[in-house]
């Protein structure tokens, strides 16, 4: 079973004849242990649709099941779980609280989520696979873009989430750390056995993916395997 | 709490310039409301200190004490128990070669009834003749002591300070008590058939039985003292302002920072902490600055009343400042509420770009 599945998704925006069909039967599924990109330009309709598959939207039609259970069927109060407990989020900016330093980002997880996040041993683990152990005593503001990003990587598997959701988290990126990034989402998807999405335009991940969803103008097609 | 504690720990000069107008409007409310009750209490303390009730005046007196005269008849058919005392008051200034000049009430009293029996002398001994007088210790503030001989207003007659009373201001004059018979004379009118200014009595319901006399209770001639509600009322609007200002103050300095937090709300929303965790963030951080800001204004206002000379008129009411503490606090509460709710309903896809 898939850890995640968005069937004949149908998302509207607007009334009349401002409305706009963004996402037109949209099917997607993702397993542990794969990276799989959604790639497509700007427009494309790739954020609502990170946005219906991490349950901060719903869709107009069509359903999304996390681990099987339908998402839309939730409360906000369980949605806000799910996202706290089942997806980590990458964001492109503003991923971490300013005024905390890196390791108080985790601790802040621990504050509002009692159990269920990493213990001590697998933080230090997951910050010496992400290369950042040294950074624990340094705020947001005094980390490069790299160094930010993988922060945020670390923050988002800090909850010990089932999935992994990124937008376009190579946006501020150059070319090297790019590929280290694309390395990374392929080794943390694969050792900490999760299902990584990355949707993204920057064609240079597709090296890593093990599936490939394309999505243009609302429509997405089937997914490939890179050559 | 610990995001607000990291945030203001973070954020120290933003922080601190908030507590700092906080702890400074603070400091003016708790000042103004001491005051207010410093001076309330300078036009008050004879008549809190004679613990009565009600008072009986001349009903064209225009409840005034100044104004209203009894005459013998009217305090004859007034019945008087242990419980009322006549008296005769007149303003007076108070003169001493070689010291300062001294606006006085004099109260005549007669030593039988309870405003003389009663009477709490800090040295000396009560008034035992026409020509002794007991005053407030204002007038030894003002280098007079026990053995000086004062005139009164322009008369002759020389009248000894016997002893010295604590708390014994009468619209705002420090006030000497003499006798009856001394009243009538400083009034001008030793032989008149006049028995005193007004009939003061322990008893809320006391009826003088003479249609020329009106009851009053103490609380509405009080409030009829010159300036006093003018001041009161004016106090209580500088207060309440003050309030209002603060309200405003913490709202909109909360507001601009939650407005420029909305971005990092709205992710820590997408990664699924509750509206509620964030909310309670922005009222910690309301209730920490105003909680800070009325310590530290707290802690200059009883600096400052420890500087001030003994002159000015304070009184720290420490119940009532304690409430308005806690109305400080309430209105930083009240002030988190706009921000709150901007953060309670921040949409969390507005961080997904692209």
């Amino acid at each position: 079973m898939s850890v995640i599945e968005l069937k004949n998704i149908n998302k509207y925006f607007g009334t009349g004849i401002s409305r706009v069909h963004v996402l037109q039967d949209i099917n997607f599924a993702a397993d542990r242990g794969q990276l799989i990109l959604v790639v497509g330009p700007s427009g494309s309709g790739k954020s609502t649709f990170l946005t219906i598959a991490g349950g901060l939207q719903t869709p107009t039609s069509g359903s999304v099941e996390v681990e099987g259970k339908p998402v839309e069927k939730l409360s906000k109060a369980q949605r806000d779980k799910l996202r706290l407990n089942q997806v980590g989020f990458v964001l492109q900016s503003y991923n971490l609280v300013p005024y905390l330093k890196v390791r108080e980002q985790f601790e802040f997880v621990d504050k509002i989520k009692k159990q269920g996040t990493l213990n001590k041993p697998e933080l230090a683990d997951l910050l010496k696979q992400l290369g950042i152990s040294e950074l624990v005593d340094k705020f947001p503001g005094e980390l490069s873009g790299g160094q930010t990003q993988r922060v945020a990587i670390a923050r988002a598997l800090y909850a010990n989430p089932d999935i992994v959701l990124a937008d376009e988290p190579t946006a501020a990126l150059d070319s090297e750390k790019v590929m280290e990034v694309g390395k990374l989402f392929k080794e943390l998807a694969e050792t900490r056995n999760k299902a990584v999405v990355v949707v993204t335009h920057d064609t240079r991940l597709l090296e890593y993916a093990d599936k490939v969803y394309e999505i243009m103008d609302g429509k997405m097609k089937s997914a490939t395997k890179p050559a | 709490m610990y995001l607000a504690l990291k945030e203001i720990r973070h954020e120290k000069l933003r922080y601190g310039l908030i507590i700092s107008m906080v702890a400074l409007i603070a400091y003016l409310i708790f000042i103004l409301t001491s005051l207010a009750f410093g001076l309330a209490g300078e036009n008050t303390q004879a008549i809190n200190s004679w613990d009565a009730k009600s008072i009986v005046l001349n009903k064209d007196s225009n409840i005034s004490l100044t104004q209203s005269l009894i005459t013998k008849d009217q305090a004859k058919d007034a019945k008087l128990s242990s419980k009322e005392a006549v008296i005769g008051s007149t303003l007076v200034v108070a003169k001493h070669k070689g010291k300062e000049k001294i606006s006085a009430s004099f109260i005549g009293a007669r030593k039988s009834q309870f405003i003389i029996k009663d009477l709490k002398l800090t040295s000396g001994h009560k008034a035992r003749t026409n020509h002794q007088i007991v005053v407030d210790e204002k007038f030894k503030t003002d280098g007079y002591k026990l053995g000086d001989k004062v005139t009164l207003n322009s008369f002759k007659d020389k009248y000894e300070i016997v002893g010295f009373t604590k708390n014994a201001k009468l619209n705002v004059a420090p006030v000497a008590y003499g006798t009856m018979t001394t009243w009538k004379y400083l009034r001008g009118m030793p032989n008149a058939p006049v028995s005193g200014s007004a009939i003061v009595s322990k008893n809320a319901k006391y009826n003088a039985h003479s249609s020329h006399l009106k009851t009053y209770s103490m609380n509405k001639f009080i409030s009829k003292l010159p300036g006093y509600s003018a001041e009161n009322t004016t106090f209580g609007f500088m207060i309440g302002f003050l309030m209002i200002i603060s309200l405003v103050l913490i709202a909109v300095f909360l507001y601009i920072l939650t407005m420029q937090a909305l971005p990092t709300y709205a992710v820590l929303r997408a990664q699924g902490i509750p509206a509620r965790a964030l909310v309670s963030t922005i009222t910690n951080q309301s209730l920490i600055l105003m909680a800070s800001g009325v310590i530290i204004g707290g802690a200059l206002a009883a600096m400052t009343g420890w500087l001030l000379p003994v002159g000015v008129p304070m009184a720290f009411n420490i119940p009532v400042l304690l409430w308005i503490s806690l109305g400080l606090m309430i209105m930083g509460v009240i002030g988190a509420a706009i921000p709150a709710q901007k953060i309670a309903t921040v949409d969390p896809v507005s961080v997904i770009g692209g």
